[in-house]
Order: C-alpha cells, then structure tokens, then sequence
C-alpha cells in the first residue's frame, strides 16, 4: 500500500469514529484499489464478537444452603464492549426438604443486576421434595459498556429447606456476536478509486479548457493538467463512461479521480480546471 | 487479480476470489489510506453478511390472561419481527403462571402450541404439575438451519396455551418472548 500509513503511526488526531466508512481495499495489478466498505462499526462488531462480553459464565464454587430468606447461590461478573442486550440463563439444581408439616415448597427467584433487584420474579412450587432443577432466563437489555457489571440470582423457600450443591447453580450470559446499530443491507458494493498519480514534467500543447465533463477529440492522447503553475501530471483516462459517435469526432464523456499529492490540496486549489492535450 | 488488467476492464465477473487476502483501510483526507487489518475476502464477505442478520425481537404480555380448564388454545404471548434477511430463527420464552386445579384433581396439564405466521406448528410442549401455585414454564423453539425465514418480510411468533386439570393465569410482563435472527452459515 503505498500511500497508507501503519497502525503504529497512528496517533489521538487519527481517532476514527464508529461511523467512519472504511474500505475494504485491494491493491490492483494495474494501478488503482478495488474497494468494498462498511462502517468501522460494523467491522469492529465482526471482529471483536468474541470481546462483546467478558467472564459469561458463573458457577457457585461452595455449596449453599437455602432457606426461608434470600441467598445468593450464583455471581457473574462481566462487562461489553458497548451497550447492548444480554441474556442471563441459569440453571439451579437444589435438593430439598420439606419443613415438618409442610406438603409444598415454593422457591422463590430475585436477580439484582448491579445491586439493583429486578421486578421479574420467578416462583415455582413443588409438591415433592427431593432435587428438583430451575432452568431460567432473563433479558438484560441495553447493559452499558465499558463499566464493570454483576449479575446475581438468589433464592429463597418457603416450607422447605434446600441444598444447592457445589457446582449447581450456573449462569451462563450470552449475546448475539455483533451488536451494530445500523443493519448492513447485506449488499457489497465495489468501487475503483486511483490512489495516486506519477507526475513528468512535458510540455502538453494546450487545445482548450475543459471541465470534468468534457468532449475529447478521437485519436488524441491527453493529459489532466491541475491550473498550478509547474505543476503538471500525467495520468491515463481512467474511465469512460460514455461514448458517441459524430460524422467527425468521436465524443467521449470521462469519470476520472486524480489525485496528485497533499501540496496539491493544502494550496486550497481545484485542480480539475483545465485538460491539455497533445498528438502523439 | 491477473497481472496486466486494466481497471477499466473490471466487471462485476473479475472481483478479487474468496481467499485474496484484502486490507481494512479508512481514506483520510482523501489521499492516505489507513490500514487496519487483514482478512479475506471471503472472511470478510461471511462476516458482514452474517452480522446483518444477528438481531433480538422480544415482547411480553401487556394484559392478564385466564387459561380455563378445558378451554381452546389461547395466545399468552407473541412477538412479531422483519429480519433483515433470511435467517433462522431461534426463540426462548419464560412464562410464570399462577395455576389453580379444579375441585378433585390431581395435577394440571398445560398444553404449549407454537403459531408461526399464523401457522400451527406440529411440536406441542406438554407440562404436568401436581400442586398448585406459582410455576415457571421455560419453552424454546427454533426454525432449524434447514427452514429459514424470508428477510424483509414480517413475521410473528405466537405462544398459545390451554390447561386442563385447572386454570392459570398470567399478569401482565409474566409472559416473555424472545426472537433471535441468527442468519444461517453461508457458502464461500
């Protein structure tokens, strides 16, 4: 690539923008890139989907006995890389015991996401005592980015006691791989842009000024000479995008990019004014 | 590329391959381009296309619902959804209920049937309690990888529930589903 500049260059005035357009680009054999693009959000999401959500799952290290007052049988810790929906899923095995006289015991679930307590709360009531598995979920929408979170379940019982065994309460937090905003319209584009230009130094005899659409005479070769002083390049036509014949000429409509160094561009001056042309 | 093309001989049949490897790069100042990272073409082409289609659609119920003992199917949830493109879909659903048996019976039968664009689905989740109370019932359905639905079109997803053996019933937000659009595996 040789205009671009290497990442290790890059310094604070280069910060880009998750709504920065990128191209995807593809040096040519014949001088030029072929191009495809999507925003840095967008590729960021493609390759930071495994850095979305850090520390995903939890699972009691101890085992944790329940009763008739809230206990916290799992913690997930976690963070994302930008803000986003999560899913909780947990999976609680207990083992329980009915209090004497008790024909049901009803488990009671709270979650507290960063302290705070959820109003969803799931209860379930058995009629048996004995293991019994509470499969759950819930949909954290929006968690903040770049801030530490804790998820937590708790449980308690009513006419029963329980046991959660070492390694049976397990959450697992999951999202979906990406999170942009903006749905990509599932079309790739490509585009040829003319990274640079060399530059001679002849001496084009001037037939006339031309602006960017212009007619060229058949049978001719040309240049694109910026209106600066000593400043003269030489570049082929890079595109024709359209043809007509006349009796006498043969008229060509051009789309073309020239590019001719920062100097060019810094002195504030278009340099699509004029086009020169010569014989060969 | 072949050595010797012309950019102005490039159609839309002389793209890079698959396996080309391409840069990332960012134009700036419309002169430099700013390279980021490598991958190829192929790579990069699954990656877009599948992010395009990673999306969540969730709902919940917004009234109480009664489900009575021998009654028809009745919706307890339903959310509806436009993929952006053909995707399979997976969805999860938790509903909390509050059943009450009838006078003499031993259990309660909460029967689950999935309405997918208004179709009955064949696969009918059956749950069984025999006491009373609060439950949690935990459902998921999927349309496979083989069975995607159409992008740019909308569709819904219905959760219906009868009882038999009692009644139950939801309070409003006790009945959550959730869509997911997870795309499908594309060919190179």
């Amino acid at each position: 690539m040789a205009t671009g500049i290497k990442i290790s260059e890059l310094d604070s005035a280069n910060e880009l923008q998750l709504t920065d357009k990128v191209e995807l680009s593809q040096p040519l054999a014949g001088g030029g890139f072929l191009s495809k693009s999507a925003t840095l959000e967008q590729l960021g999401a493609v390759f930071n989907q495994n850095a979305q959500l850090k520390f995903v799952i939890g699972v009691n290290g101890r085992e944790i006995s329940v009763g008739n007052s809230n206990v916290m049988v799992v913690r997930v810790q976690f963070d994302v890389v930008k803000d986003i929906d999560v899913d909780a899923w947990s999976e609680i095995k207990i083992n329980t015991t009915f209090n004497e006289g008790s024909s049901r015991i009803v488990a009671y679930i709270t979650y507290r996401h960063n302290g705070t307590e959820m109003s969803r709360i799931p209860i379930e009531t058995w009629g048996n005592d004995g293991y019994h598995t509470l499969n759950l979920g819930y949909h954290i929408p929006m968690v903040e980015a770049a801030v530490g979170h804790r998820w937590e379940v708790f449980i308690r019982l009513e006419g029963g006691t329980g046991i959660v065994e070492r390694n049976s309460a397990t959450t697992v937090l999951t999202v979906l791989g990406s999170s942009s905003e903006q749905h990509w319209d599932g079309t790739i584009g490509y585009e040829i842009a003319v990274p640079e230009v060399s530059t001679s130094i002849e001496t084009p005899t001037v037939i006339g000024n031309f602006n960017i659409d212009n007619t060229i005479l058949d049978g001719m070769r040309f240049f694109y000479t910026a209106n600066i002083p000593n400043y003269v390049t030489n570049i082929p036509i890079s595109k024709i995008i359209e043809k007509m014949e006349h009796p006498y000429v043969t008229v060509y409509t051009l789309d073309y990019v020239l590019r001719c160094g920062e100097d060019f561009y810094d002195e504030g001056i278009d340099p699509l004014t004029s086009i020169t042309g010569g014989g060969f | 590329m072949a050595d010797g093309r012309k950019i102005s001989d490039l159609d839309n049949t002389s793209l890079v391959t698959a396996n080309d490897l391409m840069e990332i790069s960012k134009e700036i100042e419309e002169e430099y381009l700013l390279t980021i990272k490598s991958v190829t073409v192929g790579e990069m082409s699954n990656a877009i296309e599948l992010l395009s289609r990673l999306d969540y659609f969730t709902n919940s119920n917004t009234e109480p619902i009664g489900f009575y003992n021998g009654d028809i199917f009745r919706p307890a949830v339903q959310v509806s959804f436009t993929p952006v493109k053909d995707t399979q879909v997976n969805s999860w659903a938790e509903i909390l209920l509050d059943t009450q048996f009838i006078e003499h019976s031993p259990e309660i039968k909460i029967y689950v049937a999935y309405v997918f664009d208004n179709m009955e689905m064949t696969r009918h989740p059956i749950q069984t309690w025999d006491i009373d109370g609060r439950h949690v019932l935990n459902l998921g359905f999927s349309t496979g990888p083989d069975e995607l639905v159409a992008g740019e079109t909308q569709h819904s997803l219905a959760i219906y529930l009868r009882a038999e053996g009692g009644n139950c019933f939801i309070t409003p937000g006790d009945a959550i589903v959730t869509c997911q659009t997870i795309g499908k595996r594309l060919e190179e």
